[in-house]
This record gives structure tokens, sequence and C-alpha cells, in this order.
């Protein structure tokens, strides 16, 4: 049983080597066709940072984080995650996807299979744990997320909050060194995002590695160690959440700024 | 009054019911006036004569001394064997294909992609005809016959497969009979889970222990070549071969496109969610697409399979006694034609009402799964 105590317990990001570099990326290109999405992207992130990403829609933000787990590929540059090259190796993109766990927009529950089941999946599956054990570690998210009495219940019977936390606890499920949320709040019902965001900010106390799409600034400011900007494929500007929000460097940045906060 | 709509509606329903009824009233008794002019006979008891008909080849033993109702049951038996074969054999591959044809290697979809044409855009008697000449054209005679899989091989005599044979007796039937209704018993007991725990094992023991004491002989005979022949196995003429073959490739092209729509319908969502958990494409195929795509498919799928019993009549072409080659025999040896129309209509009524019925419990059960 001492396994799934250690399982239980979250250990935030404890790095395996001495490289303090949870995510490197140096010269990043991508292309839809003759479409260029990502433009010289260029960015290093920290164990246990926490970064926002925002920008207006299309700039390619979702594009540069999903890049990060493989679900896109990048034609260009070089993406480094957890000491590992992000290379047409599929036995190192699994690997690599292993410890990056991701949160979508619209969820992505599995609509078949009730909560305990979506939590269970991968644990099973891809870590091999046997069930009983697999569904005591999803309890226990399903716990930290404060929805432990929905674990029988199929996703389509919770509210988009309750779904949105789901999501969140299961990717927490495979112990993720990395978390990426690609806009976790912006399908969601005013009266919920609160709950969601409570769950983020709790976990990015524990010392989480998180990259998040958002436009929250207030999650921004409390949580975030920098704001990255990004405008038509490229980073425009790298900044802390106090200076971007007060004094943006960039004029493209104001513009952004002037539009959301309106 | 007439320009309310329902009303109208009612008027009109009524008469076209009464002259349905009319129209049918009068072929019927003019039918029986015909027939009893020319004196022959109707009614169902011809059905105990021997029929003295030639069935060339059945699934179930008949010799020509038989009653006409055996003829019927073995007719019926060889359309039911053609068609369950085929819809298991469509299934399967048509799962294959229908994925294959999504995935990124060009040769490999192309390949299935050229199935799913040919077999979509040919008449299926076209098939049927052409595989038929092939048999003696392409396949080696009976001393050089091809062995494509252990224990399979395939000559102008048709195929040779390893024979199944289950070998239980009538106690042993009732034994099964009662350790199944014990295991279902345990097994819905474990799942409602409301049974101090050692009651379900015993109970499946105690099925487990039935099902030793049946003595249930199941035995698979391989065929031996001997040189000039083949000892041992079941051997399937080039008829059923080429009715069966023939069926499967056509039936496949349409269950792949069935599949490859049921795949296309579950979002990429599911997909990235997917991989970012770690899950390799044939897992997330598996766990997150497939028991998806099932209620999809399902409909459309049970529409081909009911295709399948009635493209079996097919088998007429390349001389396969099925069902409706039979039912013909039967009809011009008896002269009662119109019971066995009546016969032919009601059989693939029932066979096909059985498909549905199948499909449609089924589809309840995966609904009621996710609520
Ligand atoms: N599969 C694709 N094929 C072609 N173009 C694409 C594809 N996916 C995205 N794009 C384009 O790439 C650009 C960047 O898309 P991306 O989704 O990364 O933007 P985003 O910053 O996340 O926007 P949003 O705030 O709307 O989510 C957009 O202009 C989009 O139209
Ligand atoms: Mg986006």
């Amino acid at each position: 049983m001492l396994t799934s105590v250690s399982a239980i317990r979250h250990v935030p990001s404890l790095p395996m080597t001495n490289d303090p570099t949870a995510v490197e990326m140096v010269g990043v290109n991508k292309w839809y066709g003759t479409f260029h999405v990502l433009k010289n992207i260029d960015l290093t992130i920290q164990r246990g940072e926490k970064l926002v990403i925002c920008g207006p829609s299309g700039s390619g933000k979702s594009t540069m984080i999903r890049c990060i787990n493989r679900l896109e590929e990048h034609q260009q540059g070089r993406i480094v995650v957890d000491g590992i090259e992000l290379t047409g190796d599929l036995k190192k993109i699994n690997e690599i996807r292993r410890d990056v766990g991701m949160v979508f927009q619209h969820f992505n529950l599995f609509p078949h299979l009730t909560v305990l089941e979506n939590l269970t999946l991968a644990p099973i599956w891809v870590r091999k744990m046997r069930r009983k054990e697999a569904e005591q570690v999803a309890m226990h998210y399903l716990d930290r997320v404060k929805i432990p009495d929905q674990a029988h219940k199929c996703p389509g019977q919770l509210s988009g909050g309750q779904q949105q936390r789901v999501a969140i606890a299961r990717s927490l499920c495979m112990s993720p060194k990395i978390m990426l949320f690609d806009e976790p709040t912006s399908a969601l019902d005013p009266e919920m995002v609160k709950e969601v965001l409570d769950t983020m900010v709790s976990l990015a106390e524990e010392g989480m590695t998180m990259l998040c799409v958002s436009h929250e600034m207030g999650f921004a400011r409390q949580v975030a160690d920098r704001v990255v900007f990004m405008d038509q494929g490229e980073i425009v500007e790298i900044n802390t959440p106090a200076e971007f929000f007060s004094s943006p460097h960039h004029e493209r940045s104001k513009l952004f700024l002037a539009q959301i906060l309106h | 009054m007439l320009s309310d709509a329902k009303t109208r509606s009612i008027i009109i329903q009524g008469m076209l019911v009464t002259a349905v009824i009319a129209f049918a009233a009068l072929l019927v008794s003019t039918t029986f006036a015909n027939l009893k002019a020319r004196g022959i006979p109707i009614g169902f008891d011809f059905l105990t004569m021997p029929s003295r008909i030639i069935i060339s080849e059945a699934i179930l033993t008949y010799k020509s001394r038989d009653p006409y109702f055996w003829a019927i049951v073995v007719g019926l038996a060889n359309t039911v064997f053609i068609s369950a074969l085929v819809i298991f054999f469509s299934s399967v591959l048509g799962l294959v294909v229908g994925i294959t044809r999504l995935s990124s290697n060009p040769l490999a979809a192309g390949t299935c992609r050229v199935w799913v044409e040919i077999a979509r855009n040919s008449p299926p008697i076209v098939l049927l005809i052409f595989l038929y000449s092939l048999w003696w054209k392409v396949l080696p005679p009976v001393g050089e016959a091809l062995n494509p899989l252990p224990g399979v091989y395939a000559s102008m005599r048709g195929f040779v497969v390893p024979a199944i044979s289950i070998d239980i007796g009538m106690t042993g039937a009732l034994i099964i009979l009662f350790a199944l209704t014990l295991a279902a018993l345990g097994y819905g007991l474990a799942r409602s889970g409301r049974l101090p725990p050692l009651v379900v094992p015993a109970i499946l023991a105690a099925g487990v222990v039935g099902l030793w004491l049946a003595d249930i002989r199941f035995a698979v005979d391989f065929p031996v070549f001997t040189g000039s022949n083949f000892r041992g196995g079941s051997e399937l003429t080039p008829e059923l071969s080429t009715i069966l073959v023939g069926l499967t490739i056509y039936t496949t092209g349409f269950v792949a496109e069935i599949v490859r729509g049921g795949v296309l319908s579950v979002g990429r969502g599911q997909w990235d969610a997917g991989h970012s958990l770690g899950l390799s494409r044939g897992k997330i195929l598996r766990l997150v697409v497939i028991p998806q795509m099932l209620r999809v498919i399902v409909p459309p799928l049970n529409s081909q399979y009911i295709n399948v019993v009635k493209n079996s009549t097919l088998a007429i072409a390349v001389g396969y006694p099925d069902f409706l080659a039979v039912m013909n025999t039967i009809i011009s040896k008896s002269s009662h034609s119109i019971e066995g129309v009546f016969i032919i209509l009601g059989a693939y009524l029932a066979l096909n009402l059985t498909l549905s019925s199948a499909a449609n419990w089924y589809n309840r059960r995966i609904a009621i799964v996710e609520r």
C-alpha cells in the first residue's frame, strides 16, 4: 500500500535532473500550409513557474501550447520538455505526454464513461496501475476539486464548472510535472468561472509548473510569474503581470489591453 | 366541414384504407375462385408430404425422402448460415478497412479506398459471377491446393477449413442451461453489490463445476492433405465459397464507410484529450472512439445486415441452394405457389425483424449507459 500513498500525495514537480528548465522553445516556427502560425518562438519556462499567455484571437496561443505536448507538430526549431527533445520519435512523445497534463476550453471529457472512469482510464492503461489503486487516486483528486459526490455520474450530468474541475482532476491523476491550460474558463458561465480559477490557484500554490492561455486578469495578477503576450504568431512582450497590466511596453499590448478592458 | 384539416385527413385516410382492403379482397377472392375452377387445392397440408426434391448442398442433413417442411427448414438454415457468416466477417473486416482508410499511411489508406469503391459501385451479382468464374481460372487443382492460413486450403474444388464440432448430450445441455442460469444470477447479484462477499464466488464455482460435469466435447478437426484429397475438415464448395467471399467483399465496403463515418463523428477533442493523457492511437480508438461511435453506427449497420439477408438470395446466380432457391423448387414441384410466396415473405420478414429488434435492444442498452 506504500505505492498508493505516494501516488496520492501530490509531489510538486520534483526535478528529476538538476536541470531547472521545464520547457525550452528555441526558434520554433510552424506553418499551416502557407499560413505562418508561429514565428520564431523563443521561450524558456523554469520548473515551478506560472505563465499566463494572452493575445487576440487567432494569434497562435493554442497552437503554441499544443506544440508542447505535440498535439501539433512544429516544423522548425527545438522544443525540449523535461529534458526530452520533441522529435518524430513516438516513444519520446508518449513519455512527454505522460508528464504533461492538459486542460481544454471545452473540457473534452469522455462522455461515455463515468467521472470516476474518466479519471482512472489513463492511470490504468498508461501507468498500468491496478484499478483499486487508480480509484483511490481518483477519489483523492475529486476531493481536491471538491466534487467527490459526483464520481459515479456521467459528465453530461454535471455543470460546466464541475466538468472543468473533473478535467483538471483527470490530468492530475497522471501526476504531471507540467500543466497546460487552454482557455479553461472561456466556455463557462460567469458564475462558474471562480470555482475553476480557485482550483487552478490552489494548484499554483502547490508549486505546479503551469502554462495558462487565459484572459482572466485577476488570475494572472494573483499567480502569474510572467505574462506572455502574443500577436500574429509572435511573442510580442514578456513581462511581469503588474507591469504588463499597468504599463505595457509595446503598442500592440496596449491596444489589446484597451480592448479586453471594455 | 371539409375545410377542417383534421376531418379532411381522416376522410382521405378512410377512403384509402377502404380502397386497399377492397382491392385485396378482390384479389384473394378471384385467386381462390380461379384456383378452385382449375382444381388446384390450396392449404398447407402438403408440407408433411415427402418432397422428393434435390438440394445440392445443405448445412443440415437432408434426404429427398424428407417432407416439404424439412426441405424448407434446410433452405432457411442455408440462408441463415450464409447471412450469419457474411455479417460476422464483413463486420470485422469493415471495422479494419474503415479505420485503415483514415490512417496516415497512404498505401494502406489507398488500398482500403479501392476496396470500398469497388464494393460500393459494382452490382453484387456481377461481383459474384466474376468471382465464380475465377475459381477454375485462378485456383489450382486439388493436388496443388493453396494453403494461405494453417488449416485453410483453397483449390478449384472450393475451400477446406477446420471443422469445429461441439458434442453435448441431452443431460449435458440441461446442466449447461442450469450452470449458465446460476452464473448469470451470480453476475447480476455481484453487480447489484448487495451480498456477503463469499456468495458470488460460490455461485460462480458451482457454474464452473456444472460446465465441467456437462462433459462438453469440443473438437477442432484440422484437414489433412493426403496427396489427392483431404481427410477431415469441412469442405466448402466453390458455390458456397463464392457467395460467402463475394457477399463479404461487397458488404465490407458498406460497413467500412459506416465505420469511417462513425470514427469521424467522434470529435477531435476526444483525440486531443486521449493523446494528452499519453494514450496511444490504438488505445484511444479502442477505449474512447469505438465505444462512442457504436451508438452512431448501429442503426445504419443494421440496415446493412438486413441487406445481407436480402442479398443472400443472389446465391441463385451461382447455383447455391439458399432459402429462395429451395422455395422456388418446392413451388414448381408442389404447385402451391400462393402458400410458397407467403412462406417466403414471412421467413424474410421474420429474419429481418429479428435483426432489427436485436439492434434496437443493443441501442437501448448503450443509450442507458450514457443516460
Ligand atoms: N488545423 C488548422 N489548419 C489551418 N489553420 C489553422 C488550424 N488551426 C488553427 N489555424 C489557424 O491558426 C491561427 C492560430 O490559431 P490558434 O488556435 O492557435 O489561435 P488562438 O490564439 O488560440 O486563438 P483563440 O483565442 O481564438 O483560441 C488561426 O488563424 C487559425 O485560423
Ligand atoms: Mg485558442
